[in-house]
């Protein structure tokens, strides 16, 4: 029998785990969602080539029925953009659209969400790191060890590992490519100087994607096809996890709806959910005993602050939005030039990077992606020739290229800002995003992204300052802080435990709690934190 | 097949054997059509240009020197104008539909000296490609433009 009943609004990562959790407690779960479904996966077992040649229109597939994925010279902005086949994922709602200053949101409404774009790279936080948060740690270990046993996480426990606390179900790495190959080779030659100079590690990236068969998914099999959607199902997105759930008794999916808000009974109890089917615009509404809210950190806020203010609230502002700022630093590898490019392998960062900050939350983390089958046109035509003396020299170029993806952290601070604003046409509020980097912010950018060109060197790569790309917040689509977990506080505080203080039955599953943002990938800790919170609320 | 289809079907076919040596694939070809009927698939001004643009894509579809003088012309000089926009259609076309994609996706030098040495060659090649269309295409540039302003003034 069901020890009660909880309604989970989101089908992201989050939410996944938190509803998985619950579910294995013991409760039955109601899970409200967007929920734009995926397109299903063409010529599953063909690789990269195989659906070039197989497919009856492939330039439709790879550029789009729009032509979205075709970069044209002036629509330049980002070295890639997403595939056609994962529009989908970024497809907004009716309602109006985030207002934001100095922070460019995205925001999904995906079965799954926004990790159904994912790269797979999972990293656990340490006790560094989780400085000035009411958890440490050990409250984290074992649900990081229960969320990689239902994904399978892949990396090897090598230079790296100081950097990763360790947890269960660590599976052997994936194959490397040669070029990753190639910059571990010369790592390992210049380890004591890299380590010593630099306090620059290198090893093996740490990933959701299966190197063994594993909970009824298939290893990867090196198709090459990451960037268009694991067709196999080795790479782990939550909508696995989503198929997983629907096969279980207790749990009740409900998509095709946006929820707006919810109502509050007399006692501050959360009792009733007001959405609108996303299809017709006509509103529905949900009795709840209890609320976990997912639906994304942007999301989320959004769906308290309209409650707020529904309940007739001075407009509500939540500071403290976090992002990891990124910058992107192309690199050539000049021992791989001349070299045929292993379309056979896994596409996203094979290797990583950990430089020691002057603290330990001051880590900075770097993401090693090789280029194999990306879409070329919008790499030859930034080369500063004609564009058949750009082709030729690129195939040349071709498997000596890199991208360094290098990621900062980020703390809480009150200018970052989520609030509402009342539209004039009485329709639903939009939700105000605010962002101002910290001003030592260039700084210290400027001194690690030289230290990271210097690290390359050492590697045998050349990183040109020109193409070192500074993106701007809200692209590393890391998003938290807002409603932090704290021992003591207001209501614009949660407990430890995840519970909103200013509603008895609400619980915030997703990172919106997290009191900072250390520089590693936050996802990981995201389903580790809402299995956490499921496992003591909910036991 | 009307006029126009048929130059579009023609230009593309071009400039796919000036970047890889072969012909356009069919389904390259159909979607370059497609690309040039569809304006609402892309920007107003993208598929249009000034009157200079057209005549160096005339020029570029005219012949494999004309296009080489093109393309060296305006990847320096026009790197956003019409006919580098169509020429990076067609690559991407190419890339996304075999058997083209092979094409672009194999290394062309065998050994490390066979690429510095290449890139040597072509950049000096290229170098001087640029040059000659300098003294062929910068004075049909300016008289262009000249008679290109009273439309575009008009047009303001
Ligand atoms: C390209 C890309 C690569 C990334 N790579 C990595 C990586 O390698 N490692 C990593 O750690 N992280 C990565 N991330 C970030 C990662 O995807 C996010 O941290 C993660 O998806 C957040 O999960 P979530 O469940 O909290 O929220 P979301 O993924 O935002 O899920 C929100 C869910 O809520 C639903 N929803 C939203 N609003 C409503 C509403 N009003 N009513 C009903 N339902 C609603 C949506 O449909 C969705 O199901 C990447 C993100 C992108 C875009
Ligand atoms: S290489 Fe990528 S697409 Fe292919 S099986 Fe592995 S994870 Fe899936």
């Amino acid at each position: 029998m069901s020890k009660g009943e909880v309604t989970v609004i989101g089908s992201g990562a989050s939410s996944v785990h938190f509803a998985r959790t619950a579910l294995e407690n013991g409760w039955s779960v109601v899970m409200l969602d967007v929920g734009r479904r995926k397109p299903a996966a063409v010529l599953p077992d063909a690789d990269l080539n195989g659906l070039k040649t197989g497919l009856e229109d492939p330039a439709r597939y790879f550029l789009g029925e729009d032509y979205g994925s075709l970069i044209l010279p002036s629509d330049q902005d980002e070295y890639y953009g997403f595939p056609p086949n994962k529009a989908y994922i970024f497809d907004g709602i009716d309602d109006p659209p985030p207002r934001a200053t100095g922070f460019k949101p995205l925001i999904s409404f995906a079965e799954g969400g926004l990790a159904e774009a994912w790269t797979g790279g999972s990293y656990p936080f340490h006790d560094g790191e989780l400085e000035g948060w009411p958890i440490c740690f050990d409250d984290l270990s074992p649900a990081y060890d229960r969320v990689a046993q239902r994904i399978g996480i892949t990396g090897e426990d090598d230079d790296l590992g100081k950097f990763y606390p360790r947890h269960a179900g660590l599976m052997p790495p994936l194959e490397l490519d040669a070029h990753a190959r190639l910059l571990l080779d010369r790592y390992s030659r210049k380890r004591e100087l890299l380590n010593k100079r630099f306090g620059c590690y290198l090893g093996h990236a740490r990933l959701a994607v299966l190197s063994r068969a594993h909970a009824g998914r298939p290893a990867c099999d090196y198709l090459g096809r990451c960037l268009w959607g694991c067709p196999r199902g080795s790479l782990w997105v939550p909508s696995i996890g989503l198929e997983e759930l629907r096969a279980q008794p207790g749990f009740t999916y409900v998509p095709g709806v946006t929820v707006r808000h919810f109502e509050v009974d007399d006692g501050g109890r959360v009792h009733r959910i007001v959405a609108v089917e996303t299809s017709s615009g006509q509103e529905r509404s949900f009795p709840v005993e209890r609320l976990a809210l997912g639906a994304g950190a942007l999301m989320s806020a959004h769906i308290l602050l309209a409650s707020w203010l529904r309940a007739g609230k001075a407009t509500p502002v939540l500071d403290g939005l976090m992002d990891n700022r990124q910058v992107l630093m192309p690199f050539v590898n000049l021992g791989m030039v001349a070299s045929q490019f292993e379309a056979k392998s896994y596409q996203y960062h094979q290797l990583a990077f950990g430089l020691e900050g002057d603290t330990p939350f001051d880590y900075v983390h770097g993401l090693v992606t090789t280029l194999k089958t990306a879409l070329i046109h919008p790499l030859v035509q930034s080369l500063p020739f004609d564009l058949l003396t750009s082709l030729r020299t690129f195939r040349d170029l071709h498997a000596a290229l890199g991208l360094l993806n290098v990621n900062f952290p980020d703390t809480r601070r009150p200018n970052n800002t989520l609030s509402m604003e009342k539209l004039d046409d009485g329709g639903p509020p939009r939700l105000v995003v605010r962002y101002q980097p910290e001003p030592q912010e260039p700084k210290r950018i400027e001194r690690v992204v030289r230290n990271f060109r210097r690290i390359l060197r050492a590697l045998g790569c050349l990183a040109p300052k020109k193409m070192t790309h500074l993106r701007p917040m809200g692209a590393s689509v890391h998003y938290a802080g807002a409603v932090p977990m704290v021992e003591t506080g207001g209501e614009r505080t949660s407990t430890p435990t995840g519970r909103a203080r200013a509603f008895e039955n609400l619980w915030l599953i997703d990172g919106l709690t997290f009191p900072s943002l250390p520089a590693k990938n936050l996802t990981f800790t995201l389903m580790a934190n809402a299995t956490r919170i499921a496992d003591l609320e909910f036991d | 097949m009307s006029d126009q289809e048929a130059q579009w079907r023609r230009e593309c076919d071009v400039f796919a054997r000036y970047l890889t040596g072969e012909p356009a694939p069919p389904n390259a070809l159909r979607h370059y059509v497609r690309w040039h009927q569809a304006p609402e698939l892309h920007a107003p001004s993208a598929a249009r240009g000034t009157g200079f643009d057209r005549l160096l894509v005339a020029v570029g579809r005219s012949s494999w020197p004309g296009l080489r003088l093109a393309d060296a012309y305006s990847g320096r000089l026009l790197r956003t104008g019409l006919l580098r926009r169509k020429l990076i259609l067609v690559l991407s076309l190419l890339e996304s539909t075999a058997p083209t994609s092979g094409l672009i996706d194999q290394v062309g030098s065998r050994t490390k000296f066979g690429f510095w040495a290449g890139m040597v060659i072509r950049a000096g090649w290229s170098g001087c490609v640029f040059v000659v269309s300098i003294g062929v295409l910068l004075p049909l540039h300016v008289v262009c433009s000249i008679a290109d302003r009273p439309v575009e003034e008009e047009l303001r």
